[in-house]
């Protein structure tokens, strides 16, 4: 036992002493090069030791002074490197190591070239995949930028479609999705802050916002969070989140996670800032408030009066998809006075071979249909449809002339499934198939007493959570209603006069906007 | 004990959590019940025995799912009819309840018929009953059976799935007074402690009839009314809906028929030295459903000989339900008693206590009707008679 434990107080002490010695991000290594090439090359060397797909190509400039570049495989540029590094530089007619700056100030045609002095940078822009060319005799290096490599063109977002609106999606490369994003917003005042995080990975993270409309309490915040991170690696944009949310047991997203251009750019422009994170298609955008979790891009292009409608919809299957099954066991095992009778006989009916208690029929539903969900979407595409027919042939008619569940049972569950896939948002998604379980326990065990307690404490839950400091259930609470228009409803663009509480910059368009024959008018 | 002092830290949290999981678990549900496991009521009836016991009969559906053998079709219901005798009804229940496998659930019957030698008794233990059992559907509609709620029960009427989803299906199309355990506990301790029933009886194996209703004065039937004394206490009760009326217009042959399509009653009492009397206002809105005699009743003059006779005859029918309520059963159901204590509530508590036996049956009741015609229909004379007047 004071074994196991004095085990344990050792290795918090490891975990808890200085940071361990890191090699590969060059930290640690802020020492300024040195004139003579051969000895950078050793350090170069060291620090590359075993990288072999690390290149390091001696040449000598101008016949005359010695030179090396070094760049990995595959990451580099190799024909500009070749046309418009290499040549010029081996015919140029250079003695001295001192002319060489002129030389690539007048005549060496990369524009993205640029001299660095410690070998930390050296290492960062190696490892990260441009060539740097080192020169005898000359106390700097010089970071050739013609970085290159394979990229996904850009696709349409699969997870979040339309049919009007872009079909621009962001892809894994930070910078093709600054160059997405400055594309659609073409003002100097789209700022983007650019940081590395993670000690090996060393991933580009790009923190966007638009100056003057942001909030700038916001903007310290996220940027606070952000360089407090410190971790081995970012992978992935939901590294970033879980480690910058406000409540990290929420079982609610607390940002927007989204692979479209246009919705991130509209976030920009009322106010939010967003991340972008090297090697993920997600850009995450702050801070979010719920009811944007149940509003689909396509709201904003389409006519209002059908997106009020439909966003109306969006809420009662939102509503169906956390609640029903809960709702029909709570009734039926616990309230089933408050059935209508001729109803409530065609439910016994189906009850009445059944062996299991309603709460395990619905479970053991809800589980098939998770099951399924999950098998379909982990499959290969080819396989898919074979699971969705023996998902229908299972769930639809085996299981109820089996006797192993009732019809209504798979009514309920089937509805809950459309409803959930409604949600525009899947890490809304995710929030209501995972709070549909407890909820359902809580309704098999107490019936409308547990529903609606459940229900209660969801409620407070949202009513307490924050997002980046910004109360999570406005503009409904706090009431704001003016907001209003953009979340109970989908007004007119030319009434949505108004950026949401959150940004400074109270007015995001002129007030006598409305068309008709005399121009305006109505504000 | 030593282990358990040590926890800390993850430990802890995870008993905790594991007693907060089982919270919901261990107490096993104990409010359940499924489908499967209840009886379904339909229909309660109670009654009181030759030898002064109460028998208490229940009407079971069991429901049959569509398509298999005894379903035949839709879905349909098989009926059981189980009944048990005792001193008190929960007595009585308990015995039924003894030859069940499922709990009884009465959280869907929808009719409750009493017996007539119950109802002639006393329906007070029956009342409290319902009243005090919260498993008991208030808005259960209440019958007086002419023989025993069995006989009701084990009548099969056809397309409908039990006896008593017809008589509920009955009263719901307001064709008689409709009257739930709700509405007969307020009445009953109301200002007139004094309350009417709707009867029902066999007519034969495959058919039941509402037969009029029972009058109440305190927890005793005292009266049997007719269909047509049951019809004018609607007018005055303000329950009426659409009847056909058929009247004759003085020198004139044949009939006009109408309909009454609305129709509202109030009570204007007045005290007056001592002499206490009560005005009973009705105005009714009238379609011409048919017209058998030789007149156009689009002339205003006709309509308004048609309205007169109308009024006339609602004024008798009304009278007439008026004077055997005062006379033989000397219960108000009218409503008269709450009218008088709205109007005069200090006079009223010195008369409440002898309300029923002394001073509603001596009220003097002035009755005044109106007609209106409204809608005489789309043809002007009577069809298929030549335009001559």
């Amino acid at each position: 036992m004071s074994g196991f434990r004095g085990f344990r107080r050792r290795r918090k002490r490891k975990n808890s002493g200085s940071d361990p010695v890191i090699p590969s991000s060059g930290e640690g290594l802020q020492v300024a090069l040195h004139p003579e090439l051969e000895k950078n090359r050793r350090v170069m060397k060291d620090l590359f030791e075993r990288c072999d797909d690390v290149t390091f190509r001696p040449f000598r400039i101008g016949k005359e002074i010695e030179a090396e570049i070094v760049y990995i495989d595959n990451m580099a540029d190799i024909e500009e490197l070749n046309d418009h590094a290499l040549a010029p530089l081996m015919k140029a007619s250079l003695t001295r190591p001192e002319e060489i700056e002129g030389f690539f100030r007048e005549e060496l045609p990369i524009v993205s070239a640029k001299p660095v002095q410690t070998f930390e940078e050296c290492v960062k822009h190696v490892a990260s995949g441009d060539p740097v060319l080192f020169i005898d005799g000359w106390d700097r290096a010089l970071n050739l930028g013609l970085q290159k490599w394979e990229k996904r063109g850009i696709s349409e977002p699969e997870g979040e479609p339309v049919i009007r609106g872009s079909k621009e999606g962001f892809i894994e490369s930070a910078l093709s999705n600054t160059a997405l994003l400055r594309r659609r917003i073409q003002s100097p005042q789209l700022k983007m802050e650019e940081m590395r995080l993670g000690r090996y990975t060393q991933t580009r993270v790009i923190v966007a916002y638009i100056e003057g409309i942001v909030n700038q309490g916001v903007l310290d915040e996220v940027k606070r969070r952000l360089e407090r991170i410190d971790i081995d690696g970012v992978l992935e944009s939901g590294y970033i989140e879980e480690l910058i949310e406000d409540n990290p047991y929420s079982p609610f997203p607390q940002m927007n996670v989204t692979e479209r251009v246009d919705t991130v750019a509209a976030d920009l422009l009322s106010g939010r800032v967003a991340i972008i994170t090297d090697g993920s298609p997600e850009v995450m955008t702050m801070p979010l408030n719920f009811p944007t979790l149940l509003q689909a891009a396509e709201d904003y292009y389409v006519r209002f009066t059908y997106a009020t409608a439909v966003r109306w919809l969006r809420y009662l299957l939102f509503f169906f998809s956390l609640t029903a099954p809960s709702f029909y066991v709570a009734t039926i095992t616990f309230h089933p006075e408050a059935v209508p009778t001729e109803q409530l006989f065609n439910f016994a009916a189906a009850r009445e071979k059944i062996p299991l208690p309603t709460i395990v029929e619905a479970l053991l539903m809800e589980i098939a249909f998770e099951a399924l969900r999950e098998a379909g979407l982990r499959l290969p595409k080819i396989v898919g449809p074979a699971v969705s027919i023996v998902g229908a042939l299972i769930i639809g008619e085996a299981a109820v002339t089996a006797g192993l569940v009732s019809a209504p049972v798979v009514i309920v569950v089937a509805i809950t499934g459309i409803a959930s896939f409604s949600i525009p948002r899947y890490a809304l998604g995710f929030s209501m198939r995972v709070l549909r379980f407890p909820l359902l326990i809580l309704s098999g065990s107490f019936g409308m007493v547990g529903f609606s307690l459940g229900l209660i404490a969801l409620a407070v839950h949202l009513a307490t959570l924050r997002s980046f400091g910004a109360p999570y259930l406005a503009p409904l609470a706090p009431f704001r209603p003016k907001e209003l228009k953009d979340a109970l409803w989908r007004s007119p663009w030319w009434k949505m006069n108004q950026r949401p509480r959150l940004s400074p910059n109270e007015y995001r368009q002129s007030s006598d906007q409305k068309p008709g024959p005399e121009q305006g008018g109505e504000r | 004990m030593m282990r358990a002092g040590h926890l800390k830290g993850a430990g802890k949290k995870a008993l905790c959590l594991l007693l907060i999981v089982s919270l919901p678990i261990l107490p096993g549900c104990w409010d359940r019940k499924e489908l499967n496991e209840i009886a379904l009521i339909r229909a309660v009836g109670i009654d009181r025995t030759e030898d002064g016991q109460i028998e208490v009969t229940i009407l079971q559906a069991i429901p049959v799912r569509a398509g298999t053998e005894s379903g035949g079709g839709g879905g349909g219901q098989q009926q059981i009819i189980l009944s048990a005798r005792g001193i008190t009804i929960p007595e009585a229940k308990a015995k039924l309840q003894e030859k069940m496998g499922r709990r009884i659930f009465t959280g869907h019957q929808e009719v409750v018929v009493l017996g007539k030698r119950l109802a002639k008794t006393g329906i007070r233990e029956a009342l409290d009953f319902f009243a005090r059992f919260p498993g008991f559907r208030k808005d259960a509609f209440l019958f007086v059976s002419k023989g025993t709620p069995k006989e009701i029960f084990e009548t099969v009427v056809p397309g409908e799935s039990t006896a008593t989803e017809n008589l509920y299906k009955m009263v719901r199309l307001e064709r008689a007074v409709d009257m739930t355990i709700m509405r007969v506990l307020q009445e009953m301790s109301g200002d007139a402690e004094a309350t009417v029933i709707p009867m029902v009886m066999k007519v034969n194996d495959t058919t039941l009839a509402l037969n009029g209703a029972a009058v109440f004065r305190g927890d005793k039937m005292v009266d049997h009314l007719d269909r047509k004394a049951e019809e004018g206490l609607l007018w005055i009760r303000n329950e009426f809906t659409s009847r056909i009326i058929n009247t004759r217009l003085p020198g004139e042959r044949g009939y006009v028929s109408l309909e009454v399509t609305k129709s509202e009653a109030e009570l204007i009492p007045k005290i007056e030295e001592k002499k206490r009397r009560i005005l009973l206002k009705v105005t009714a809105e009238d379609d011409v459903q048919f017209n058998g005699t030789r007149l156009s009743l689009y002339n205003p003059s006709n309509v308004d000989r048609v309205a007169r006779a109308m009024e006339r005859i609602v004024r008798d029918r009304l009278r007439w339900t008026v004077e055997k309520m005062q006379k033989k059963a000397r219960a108000d159901v009218l409503g008269f008693a709450g009218a008088f204590h709205r109007e005069y509530p200090e006079e009223w508590d010195k008369m409440k206590d002898r309300w029923n036996e002394q001073v509603f049956p001596r009220l003097e009741v002035d009755i005044q009707v109106r007609v209106h015609i409204r809608r005489p229909g789309i043809t002007d004379r009577p069809a298929g008679l030549p335009e001559e007047r």
